[in-house]
């Protein structure tokens, strides 16, 4: 043990190593995203590792050897899949669970020889558990029909699994017990099931010995009833809250607090159906988890201690274990992830408030430890910030616990109350939080409370926070405010929290007028009443049951404790965050504050974020709140942002980072502001910052005179100032403008040199570059003219599988770009249609157009039909005014093609499409669009612009794949 | 909570109900005597064809009523107690609301009765079957007549007339100096 001690606490030494001296703002885009590795497993026999890996966006189930940290096999996912459970069959077998849109498909990946393969397999059904004396077989759990809930129980082995073949297996059990989960217990060789009452909403646990056929009740939980408060509930449910599994024939362990005030561990005999002792009571927090030995005695207990998990075991030399792990890893929860069978090898996350997460593998055996993974690389080197636990009592005289995150580095004396949600069974950890660390790496101090109501300090605890909005809730925090300010002395305070603390931080900014700056208030509830009748069936008696367990009762003293009905008690500026779809604290409760402070001439900033619930669904959205809230603190307290020149590149970059991110919010449409300062200032804030991106984004505003005065000289400053600060897509832009000539002058030399900048940064960029100089080498004249390199070079996408997977929509654009623009010779045009007929499978020429409607389009029922009055005026041209039009009008032609011989629906053609977007004024070129479109001859073909954009003309030009134009005519729009 | 899911009944829809129609004009132009204004919100995927009310008249709203470039229906109403009745989808789906109890609404003479969103939710635009509620959106439709019809609705007093108790409007009023 004491060289597992040593090998940690060096590597320990070492990571430390490489912190900085100065801390400095942490990315938002780093701390605001998936784990790069998690959900270890070790193979049963501990001889592999397996984990979930994100590279490249995409996630990977990777095999390891731990002795080697070699991967030997990796299965990479599609961005549209991920992995919804995966669990090792033998020391060589794994069997995935991979989830595609709605749809989930099975695989089971072998390895042998030092690497591995993957089978799709064609079965319903889940893994039971791994049968004990045979590797080779698993218990497998299959519907009695397809689609239906009850399942059945089989014994099958791993071959004829990978075959999906279950002729061969034994059935254990069909049908009658109507089970809708199964496991197995090796200790005690039976099966559990479980049944579901649905009449009831009763859970009926029951076991079988393996090798008998009677199923045998010994537990029924009521969840339902419980959760209302009803007294329906079984007489297991009042006394069982966590069954912990069997300990011996008749009795299982439980966590329970049927009679005590804590959650304690006890045993439950099922026969006699009678509660033991308290095995085990914490004096002050509830338990989380239990174990047992082999022969049924109390092994360990866990509990978290002021926010961290903390186990107590009662066998000497495993506390002393613990303890002395405990040394190595001070202020740290270890959490055992996995363990091969025999418990010779395991697999130990490590976290904490100022530990994001590491993985170590170790052995038993050999007391040999090893650092696996990061959850998440990219913060490894960061310096963040550890809480410090405070301890106090409220006016009451209850002891409470809370959590104080202090600035790393230099502190703007701000100190932010951040009140949990919930409020009743829900609490806070001392476990990392990103939130708080990006708020503390900017400088702020941050305080969060475990409050009455807050979950783990016992029944009375939680019970006493009931029906205390705004109330003795407000009071404990303000207690332990009190307390920091008598340790710490800050300039201001704001209030920050989400849900119930979106509501508690007006509340305490309401009640303490004189102590706080600013209120942060996120998906919040802020007129109670509105809680017990959000509609027809948010309403009623279970509403009032559910809720009251909460809020307390319904009655018109809420309105006393509901900020809607007394605003003009609110001094602070407030900002208000709400999700549109948000069904918990639904958006009508934000929007009503939000009208009531309008009405008081508060002052009031909302950000609604369209598509969010009760939280985001994105990491954008979670990076963009945490950003803008930021920048309101500072706006509202007159906090400068940085000097941009007084920084290291590092801090450029982070807050050059979050202006952009601001500034997408104001580009963006589902993000709905009330504020609204242009998306184009705060970009050139970023941009001064350094921040390619932001930097493009001006270059484009000057393009396109979005909402400035175009500027192509100031464009082209952006778009060069973007790509120097290592923004590839901006040396791409560059590069297309001077190739096509949009915008500015065709100049082959500078269109050359910023495509192959370009293409040194790998990834889309990189592509979409390489295929911009192959239409250079088409298009270009001598000396950089290089026709047949052009013409191979397409060639190669056409036989690369993964090249035409990623970037499908540009080589369309290539192909086109050559077929319309190249002056081909007769054998290079034969080449060229060639080699499309291949790409694409077609069969057919096109000899021109038919049933061709040309105008304005406008959709109804998912289909677009062609506004009366908007076709074609005269032989060329078409005009189209805004003003007579709707934001989602479309203008184009929709035709099908009239290929050589009789149409027939297998036959397939394609045609050139350019539309040249040209200044109606002084006919320069603004831009140009090319692809290939197509189908078989009764298809609809639609060449339609979406947006209508005054004083532009879009011309457009089909053509065969022989450059033998079939259509044109100029769509000119009009203001 | 309690979620409705309303199967689709694909038959020809029956014609007895009233067509009437929406207030597309800002003037006060005096109610009948026995009569007040219902406000009514609608949120759909889909486009909407037709809400079926019963109650002292029946009647069929329609795409047609909404308030061009919203989702809101103001109708000049005999007043009374009205069941929703019915929903028609532009998919051609048809949802029979068929427990009343949850479907009434209360439309006060001389007044304007905002009683509540209509929120259906489906899966594709062929689901079989959808959630509908009535979600009490009582700011937001007062956003609406403030910005769409101020010169009614400072005729005319605003009440919540949707299912359940709701204190805004009466609040939001008593803060004008208009409550009554």
């Amino acid at each position: 043990m004491k060289k597992l001690l040593s090998q940690i606490i060096l590597l320990i030494a070492l990571i430390s190593f490489g912190v900085p001296a100065l801390a400095e703002p942490i990315s938002a885009a780093a701390l605001f995203q998936k784990a790069d590795s998690s959900r270890f497993q070790l193979s049963p026999q501990g001889r592999y590792i397996s984990f979930v890996g994100v590279e490249t966006d995409n996630p990977a189930i990777n095999i390891a050897d731990p002795l080697t940290n070699k991967v030997i096999y990796r299965l990479q996912l599609n961005e549209d899949q991920s992995f919804s459970k995966y669990q090792w069959l033998n020391d060589n077998t794994l069997f995935l669970r991979i989830r595609t849109g709605q749809d989930y498909a099975k695989f089971i990946i072998t390895l042998a020889d030092g690497t591995g393969r993957y089978d799709r397999v064609a079965i319903i059904g889940s893994v039971v558990a791994r049968v004990a004396d045979n590797p080779d077989y698993v218990y497998f759990q299959q519907p009695i029909l397809t689609g239906a809930p009850y399942l059945d129980l089989f014994r099958v082995s791993i071959e004829d699994l990978k075959k999906s073949d279950f002729s061969r297996a034994q059935r254990i059990q069909h049908d009658g017990e109507n089970i809708i989960d199964y496991a197995y217990d090796a200790k005690l060789d039976r099966f559990g099931g479980v049944h579901f009452n649905k009449l009831k909403g009763s859970l009926h646990f029951k076991f079988m010995k393996r090798g008998s056929e009677s199923w045998q009740t010994f537990l029924i939980l009521n969840p339902e009833n419980e959760k209302n408060g009803e007294n329906e509930a079984d007489e297991d449910s009042r006394v069982v809250r966590v069954p912990l599994g069997f300990i011996s024939p008749t009795k299982i362990g439980v966590l329970t607090n049927a009679d005590t005030d804590k959650i304690v561990v006890r045993t439950y005999d099922y026969e006699t159906k009678e509660l033991s002792d308290v095995l085990y009571q914490h004096p002050l927090y509830d338990l989380e988890d239990a174990g047992f030995t082999e022969d049924g005695e109390l092994d360990y207990v866990a509990f978290s201690q002021h926010g961290l998990l903390e186990y107590k075991y009662f066998n000497d030399s495993q506390q002393h274990l613990f303890e002395q792990l405990k040394e190595a890893f001070p202020d740290r929860a270890l959490y055992t992830v996995s363990q091969s069978d025999d418990k010779n090898f395991g697999i130990l996350r490590v976290a904490g408030s100022d530990e994001p997460g590491r993985y170590y593998w170790y052995s038993a055996a050999t007391k040999e430890a090893k650092l696996l993974a990061y959850s998440y690389h990219e913060l490894m080197n960061e310096q963040f910030s550890k809480s410090e636990r405070i301890r106090f009592t409220s006016k009451d005289g209850t002891p409470l616990e809370a959590f104080l995150n202090l600035p790393q580095s230099a502190s703007n004396s701000v100190l932010i109350v951040m009140p949990h949600g919930g409020p009743i069974g829900v609490r806070e950890t001392d476990s990392f939080n990103a939130e708080v660390q990006y708020l503390t790496s900017r400088g702020f101090a941050v305080l969060r409370v475990n409050f009455r109501g807050s979950w783990g300090f016992g029944k009375a605890f939680m019970e006493q926070g009931v029906g205390q909005f705004g109330k003795l809730i407000e009071e404990d925090i303000s207690a332990a405010v009190d307390e920091v300010r008598k340790l710490k002395s800050f300039d201001k305070l704001c209030a920050m929290g989400t849900s119930y603390g979106g509501y508690s931080s007006v509340m305490l900014a309401m009640k303490k007028p004189e102590l706080y700056s600013c209120v942060v208030a996120g998906f919040g509830v802020y007129d109670l009443p509105l809680v017990f009748n959000v509609s027809n069936y948010r309403s009623g008696e279970s509403r009032e049951k559910e809720w009251s367990r909460v809020i307390g009762e319904n009655n018109d003293a809420l309105l006393d404790v509901s900020p809607v009905y007394f605003a003009d008690k609110l001094e602070a500026p407030i900002l208000l965050v709400a999700g549109k779809q948000d069904q918990v604290a639904a958006f009508e409760q934000t929007n009503r504050f939000h009208y009531v402070l309008k009405q008081n001439s508060h002052p009031v900033e909302s950000i609604y974020y369209e598509n969010a619930g009760h939280s985001h669904n994105n990491w954008w959205a979670a990076r963009h709140e945490a950003a803008a809230k930021v920048d309101f603190i500072y706006r509202t307290l007159g906090i400068a942002y940085p000097d941009p020149e007084a920084l290291t590149d590092r801090q450029r970059e982070v807050f050059g980072e979050d202006l952009n991110l601001l500034a997408e919010g104001l580009r963006y449409e589902d993000v709905i502001q009330s504020r609204s300062p242009s998306a184009h200032e705060y970009n050139l804030l970023a941009a001064n910052y350094g921040n390619g991106e932001a930097a493009y984004s001006v270059g484009s505003d000057y393009l396109l005179g979005r909402g400035i005065p175009k500027d192509i000289a100031l464009a082209l400053r952006y778009y060069n100032l973007s790509g120097e600060k290592g923004y590839a897509p901006a040396w791409v832009q560059l590069g297309r403008m001077y190739l096509h000539g949009e915008q500015v002058k065709p100049d082959w030399e500078l269109a050359s040199s910023y495509l192959e900048r370009a293409t040194l940064v790998k990834g889309e960029s990189e592509r979409e570059a390489r295929l911009y100089q192959i239409q250079f080498k088409c298009l270009a004249p001598e000396p950089w003219r290089d026709t047949e390199a052009c013409l191979t070079d397409l060639e190669g996408y056409f036989t690369d599988e993964r090249a035409v997977e990623l970037s499908r929509k540009l080589i369309n654009r290539a192909l086109a770009v050559v077929s319309t623009e190249a002056e081909l010779t007769r054998e290079q045009r034969s080449r060229l249609v060639n080699g499309l007929h291949v790409f694409y499978d077609l069969n057919k020429s096109v000899t021109g157009l038919d049933e061709l409607q040309s105008g304005a389009f406008r959709a109804s029922y998912g289909k677009y039909s062609l506004i009366p009055g908007s076709e074609q005026q005269d032989a060329e041209i078409t005009t189209i005014s805004k003003a007579e039009y709707v934001e989602d009008d479309i203008f184009g032609v929709i035709f099908q093609l009239n290929v050589e011989g009789t149409d027939r629906y297998r036959d397939a053609a394609v045609i050139a499409v350019r539309w040249t977007q040209t200044d109606t004024a002084t006919q320069e070129t603004i831009y140009k669009e090319h692809f290939l479109t197509g189908g078989h001859p009764h298809l609809n073909l639609r060449v339609t612009r979406p947006k209508l954009e005054p004083g532009t003309t879009w011309k457009l030009e089909l053509s065969d794949l022989n450059q033998k134009l079939l259509y044109q005519r100029d769509f000119v729009i009009t203001e | 909570m309690r979620q409705l899911w309303i199967f689709v009944v694909i038959v020809l829809v029956a014609g007895c109900a009233t067509r009437v129609s929406s207030i597309r004009t800002d003037e006060v132009v005096p109610l009948v005597g026995g009569s007040g204004y219902l406000l009514i919100g609608v949120e759909t995927a889909h486009d909407l064809n037709f809400v079926d009310l019963d109650g002292p008249k029946s009647i069929r709203l329609s795409d047609k009523d909404l308030r061009a470039g919203t989702n809101y229906i103001l109708i000049e109403l005999p007043a009374g107690v009205y069941t929703i009745s019915e929903l028609t989808l532009g998919t051609s789906q048809r949802f029979v609301l068929d427990d009343e109890d949850n479907w009434q609404v209360d439309v006060k003479k001389q007044r304007i009765s905002y009683v509540g969103h209509l929120v259906v939710k489906s899966r594709g635009y062929w689901a079989r079957r959808a959630s509908i509620e009535l979600e009490n959106r009582s700011s937001q439709a007062l956003e609406f007549l403030e910005q769409d019809f101020p010169v009614i609705l400072a005729g005319y007093p605003l009440d919540y007339g949707g299912p359940g108790k709701d204190h805004f409007l009466p609040y939001v009023a008593s803060q004008n100096g208009s409550a009554d």
